[in-house]
């Protein structure tokens, strides 16, 4: 057991620092946070790429240090820490790009990761359906063979980001329209393709999900990941592998602080047992999700450890911001940067026990895991 | 960073669990204990212990509760740290006194994340033996585990267990970088960093809350997931749960202990001057 960053990490985390602290990046944060609405992130995200840290578990040659997921969580803390927003980072570095890393041929990978990992370029995940959520394998959406490829038709929904992103991760149906698990393959779809509509949908959280409706879209057959038809078990890995619950993690320890700091004389003496068991909450889920991250760099990935994680992380962060809205409330108008941080996380709060993967999907993974148990 | 047990951690788990198999609940394991060299665990060498450390003895003390077992480890631990038994006669397997003054300082701060590994223990067995029973035990036509209640249920005390652990077995090697004197790390750690502010007092505090609610919470549930049978004199599970009941509150209560957690965060709190007025006003009398 070793609960201390090595050196090696504690360099990266200087490195990180570093560049988050240059005056371009400061401007460019400072600048998200004085704008109104959903912020476009993606100059921040050129300025830090540019510093070539973003994607730090990739291999040098697309654009990374070489190193493993765990130095991908140092950035992320990192990231967390100086106020980026993350899910740009999570979406086109942490999924997408794993997927391409894990079943990506040489060419697409070359395509793709040196403009990730540079923040010149950025994805988004369509996998969700208004008919397939947790039931991922119920999607409908067709590919349809055509010359040199296929046509996409179908409708995509609840994906962050997506207005501001180039390349999206889909999964399609290119068998049986009858059948689960067999016949569905992961493709990219260019997002400024002929065909491809992109839908505002308001969300109770700060960020806004959007409708990606998809009539006709022409993808060759060079976008396709992996085996045509054999999908299924690429789109559960990847699923799983979201699973280490750092960013729930964090946003826990975030609002943890924010609401300690926050508490009022007057509500001291009724919260102090409430203030210790939030606090071992938030410090168990990173606890968690670096015991999750530690399996996953030791090559040792265990879905059903991952779920555990997610479950326990996603749940925290939610106790923690309900704890904080009963502390301080949720006004609508909150007058301080404080009681904004606590409104908005009461906003963010149910979505993070929705997204990759439920906490009841996550029981029944962990459920049928236990031996002895007929499930 | 390597938040996974160790070679070493998991001969030493794996040695003990066999050693205790046959071991009944609430079976005196002192001279079992000696045999294995076990005393002197996290005793100094000197003294003619292995020199181990509390990351050792907690997984000691976890497999412990997990056979439901009475030992003199902890006691013995305790003994050597305070006094009225020298760490060398623990070591060589002397018995430690049965009551012993309440310990304060680090003795206490160690008996206590000893104590939440044993509370782990206790969870953990009276869990397996739930999934056991929950595998075995059929009605409606199926085994109850099928049902998702039950599975739920199952499910959600593996994480709360998971938890415990962790907070304990981080408590434990907060406590040992303490003893051996590696300095701090420099202020750059992230956000959040490290848990529970580095302070092994705290640390050892919510781990042993942590603990000690697993285990009446999951030998509670456990033994609902048995039946009635699990109320009679020949299921293991209602010692378990009788165990948990005395040992949850030995080195104070969970209450207690989390108040006690939730004063230490004010005290690191980020805001200096406003910590002071709300620590006025929630009392000074929390430890």
């Amino acid at each position: 057991m070793d609960f201390g960053f090595d050196p090696h990490q504690s360099r990266l985390r200087a490195r990180i620092r570093a560049v988050l602290a240059t005056p371009g990046v400061r401007r460019a944060i400072d600048d998200l946070a004085a704008g109104t609405g959903e912020p476009d992130e993606r100059p921040l995200y050129r300025a830090i790429g540019a510093a070539g840290v973003l994607a730090p578990d990739w291999p040098a040659e697309f654009g990374g240090l070489g190193g493993g997921p765990m130095s991908l969580a140092v950035v992320a803390e990192e990231l967390s820490r100086a106020g980026v927003p993350d899910t740009l980072h999570i979406n086109t570095v942490q999924i997408v790009g794993s997927v391409l890393r894990a079943i990506g041929a040489a060419d697409q990978q070359r395509r793709w990761l040196p403009r990730f990992a540079a923040g010149e370029r950025f994805a988004c995940v369509l996998y969700t359906e208004p008919e397939a959520g947790s039931d991922l394998a119920a999607l409908t959406t067709r590919a349809e063979p055509a010359p040199g490829g296929y046509l996409v038709s179908g409708t995509k929904i609840y994906s962050l980001k997506a207005a501001l992103c180039d390349v999206a991760l889909a999964a399609v149906r290119t068998g049986d329209p009858g059948s689960r698990y067999d016949g569905i393959t992961l493709v990219l779809i260019d997002l400024h393709a002929p065909g491809v509509r992109v839908a505002r949908m308001p969300s109770l959280a700060d960020e806004h999900f959007h409708r990606v409706e998809l009539d006709a879209v022409f993808v060759p057959e060079s976008d396709v990941l992996g085996e045509p038809g054999a999908g299924w078990a690429a789109l559960t890995t990847a699923l799983a592998m979201e699973r280490t619950g750092l960013d729930y993690a964090l946003k826990a320890a975030r609002w943890y602080d924010t609401a300690r700091a926050a508490l009022t004389p007057g509500d001291a003496a009724d919260s102090l047992a409430d203030l210790g068991r939030h606090g071992a909450r938030a410090d168990a889920a990173r606890l968690l999700a670096w015991a999750a991250l530690a399996r996953l760099e030791e090559d040792r990935f265990d879905p059903v450890f991952a779920a555990m994680a997610k479950l326990h992380t996603s749940e925290s962060a939610a106790a923690v911001a309900e704890w904080g809205a009963a502390l301080h409330g949720a006004a609508a108008a909150p007058a301080t940067g404080r009681a904004r941080c606590l409104e908005s996380a009461w906003r963010e709060a149910p979505g993070l026990t929705i997204s990759a993967g439920v906490s009841e999907v996550m029981l029944e993974l962990i459920a049928g895991s236990l031996s002895g148990s007929a499930r | 960073m390597r938040p996974l047990p160790d070679a070493l951690h998991d001969e030493l788990r794996a040695a003990l669990r066999r050693a205790l198999h046959d071991v009944p609940p609430r079976g005196d394991v002192h001279d079992l204990l000696g045999r294995l060299g076990l005393h002197g665990l996290e005793i100094a060498p000197a003294a003619g212990g292995l020199g181990l450390g509390l990351s050792y003895g907690v997984v000691v003390a976890e497999e412990l509760g997990r056979a439901a077992a009475c030992d003199t480890y902890r006691s013995g631990c305790l003994a050597a740290e305070t006094g009225p038994t020298a760490a060398a006669d623990v070591a060589a397997g002397a018995r430690p006194p049965a009551v012993a003054p309440p310990p304060a300082g680090d003795a206490l701060v160690r008996a206590r994340i000893r104590q939440a590994g044993y509370l782990v223990g206790l969870a953990a067995g009276a869990h397996e033996l739930a999934v056991r029973r929950s595998g075995e035990r059929r009605q409606f036509g199926r085994p109850i585990a099928a049902f998702q209640a039950t599975g739920f249920t199952l499910a959600a005390d593996l994480v709360q267990i998971e938890e415990a652990r962790l907070l304990t077995a981080y408590a434990a090697w907060l406590a040992d970088r303490d003893t051996a004197g590696i300095p701090e790390a420099a202020a750059d750690e992230p956000r959040g960093w490290p848990p529970a502010d580095g302070e092994p007092e705290l640390a050892a505090i919510q781990a042993l809350a942590a603990a000690a609610e697993a285990a009446t919470g999951v030998t509670r549930r456990a033994l609902h997931l048995h039946g009635t049978y699990g109320l009679t004199g020949d299921a293991a599970i209602q010692h378990y749960y009788r165990l948990a009941g005395t040992e949850a509150t030995s080195l104070g209560r969970p209450a207690a202990l989390w108040r006690a957690a939730g004063h230490r965060r004010l005290t690191a709190g980020p805001d200096t001057e406003h910590t002071t007025a709300v620590l006025a006003a929630a009392g000074k009398d929390e430890r």
